[in-house]
């Protein structure tokens, strides 16, 4: 009889090797989409997002285990153009969950990293357009993160506003859990036509988006949404 | 080749304007140098320019620590540069108590760790609404900076953009 050793490599607790391909992107929340314009056309987004976290899968290769939470502005055109705003982590050793803005006129990101956060922590990530400018500005809170100097309004409408978690891995949990759901309440979006902001509550129509199974979404109420993995 | 063509140039650029040094620091990033020319970052507000005779009370490898350890915005591999910068960016800021925009960089010293031409660190991005799927090539090449305030050790915030 022969024995033989058998090295197996254990993966970190709780954590599964990233599978999925590269540039797939996974979503769980509520978006207005670009179907007929129910509602108010936005061109700014804001909410209270509780932040919640999540596991990483492990990065084989050049898999991408990040993983989101944001608001944001977009095209219903093809391309990416969007403004956005919320946190992030990148899923490596030596990444921490951070504030983040992002923004996309179609010729690649424009972001900005903030300081780490750690805790559930609730603040405010708002895409606001800014009429005597025409730039689109990214706040998280009290703190402007960045400026875009480039009119939303060269973009294809209607503008979409979004309220999403995002993973670019399905071996990544989207932020939140069932007993600690990333949590967006007091939604707001500013009008395109006069750039006022109002509540999300009969003045837009949201839909869900859940990507992949494993995630989930859900409305508490038409302001306040809510999303995780399962 | 084109965007290794372009990663030479950038650094050689790189160096043109910054005087490299040829030590690196200890805890193996680019030896610290001082910019030499004005340096305004593309997409933004953000302006860099020679720190003249100021004196940061840091070194440019301890900045580089903090990045690393304690924000993590510095974990791309080895920067192209870490050099001290006077740092302004009409394009950010904190309100104050009365409303007023401060902003986060006003004629700030800083340590400004850049990476030039590297694979674009991870990004978001909405859903397609009319396109396929789209999300951004992952071997499109970006620029980065990462500001560490060299008085304080504060790290400030980092940007990155499409390779320039």
């Amino acid at each position: 009889m022969t024995m033989s050793w058998l090295l197996v490599t254990q993966p970190a607790f709780g954590a599964t090797n990233c599978r999925s391909g590269p540039n797939q992107l996974f979503f769980a929340g509520w978006w207005s989409s670009g179907g007929p314009l129910v509602g108010h056309e936005p061109e700014g987004a804001k909410a209270s997002l509780t932040y919640e976290y999540s596991d990483a899968c492990l990065a084989v290769g050049s898999r991408d285990p990040s993983r989101w939470a944001w608001v944001m502005i977009q095209t219903s055109g093809a391309g990416n153009f969007y403004a956005q705003a919320g946190y992030w982590n990148g899923g490596g050793p030596l990444d921490c969950w951070q504030h983040f803005t992002e923004w996309n006129n179609n010729a690649g990101p424009h972001h900005v990293n903030g300081a780490c956060v750690s805790g559930v922590q609730t603040h405010t990530p708002k895409v606001a357009y800014v009429p005597a400018t025409g730039a689109t500005q990214m706040w998280i809170d009290t703190t402007l993160f960045s400026t875009m100097n480039i009119c939303t309004c060269t973009w294809a409408r209607p503008l979409v506003v979004d309220y999403l978690g995002e993973t670019h891995d399905t071996g990544t949990d989207v932020p939140g859990y069932p007993n600690t759901k990333t949590d967006w309440n007091t939604m707001q979006i500013q009008y395109f036509t006069d750039n006022t902001w109002h509540g999300t509550c009969g003045t837009i129509t949201l839909r869900r988006s859940v990507t992949f199974n494993g995630y989930d979404a859900d409305a508490v109420a038409c302001n306040h949404v809510r999303s995780w993995t399962k | 080749m084109n965007g290794a063509r372009g990663f030479v140039v950038s650094l050689l650029l790189m160096a043109a304007t910054t005087g490299c040094v040829a030590q690196p620091g200890s805890s193996g990033a680019p030896a610290e140098s001082a910019l030499k020319a004005e340096w305004k970052l593309p997409d933004s507000e953000i302006t860099l320019a020679p720190p003249g005779v100021a004196v940061a009370k840091m070194t440019g490898d301890a900045a580089y620590d903090v990045c690393t350890k304690s924000a993590g915005s510095c974990n791309f591999g080895q920067p192209t540069a870490v050099q001290l910068a006077v740092a302004t960016d009409t394009g950010s800021g904190q309100l104050d108590a009365q409303g007023k925009l401060v902003p986060l960089l006003n004629k700030t010293l800083v340590w400004a760790i850049s990476w030039i031409g590297i694979t674009c660190p991870p990004h978001s991005g909405g859903p397609p609404v009319s396109s396929p799927l789209n999300a951004a090539a992952s071997e499109q090449l970006c620029d980065k900076v990462a500001f560490v305030d060299a008085t304080t050790g504060a790290f400030i915030f980092d940007y990155s953009y499409p390779h320039q």
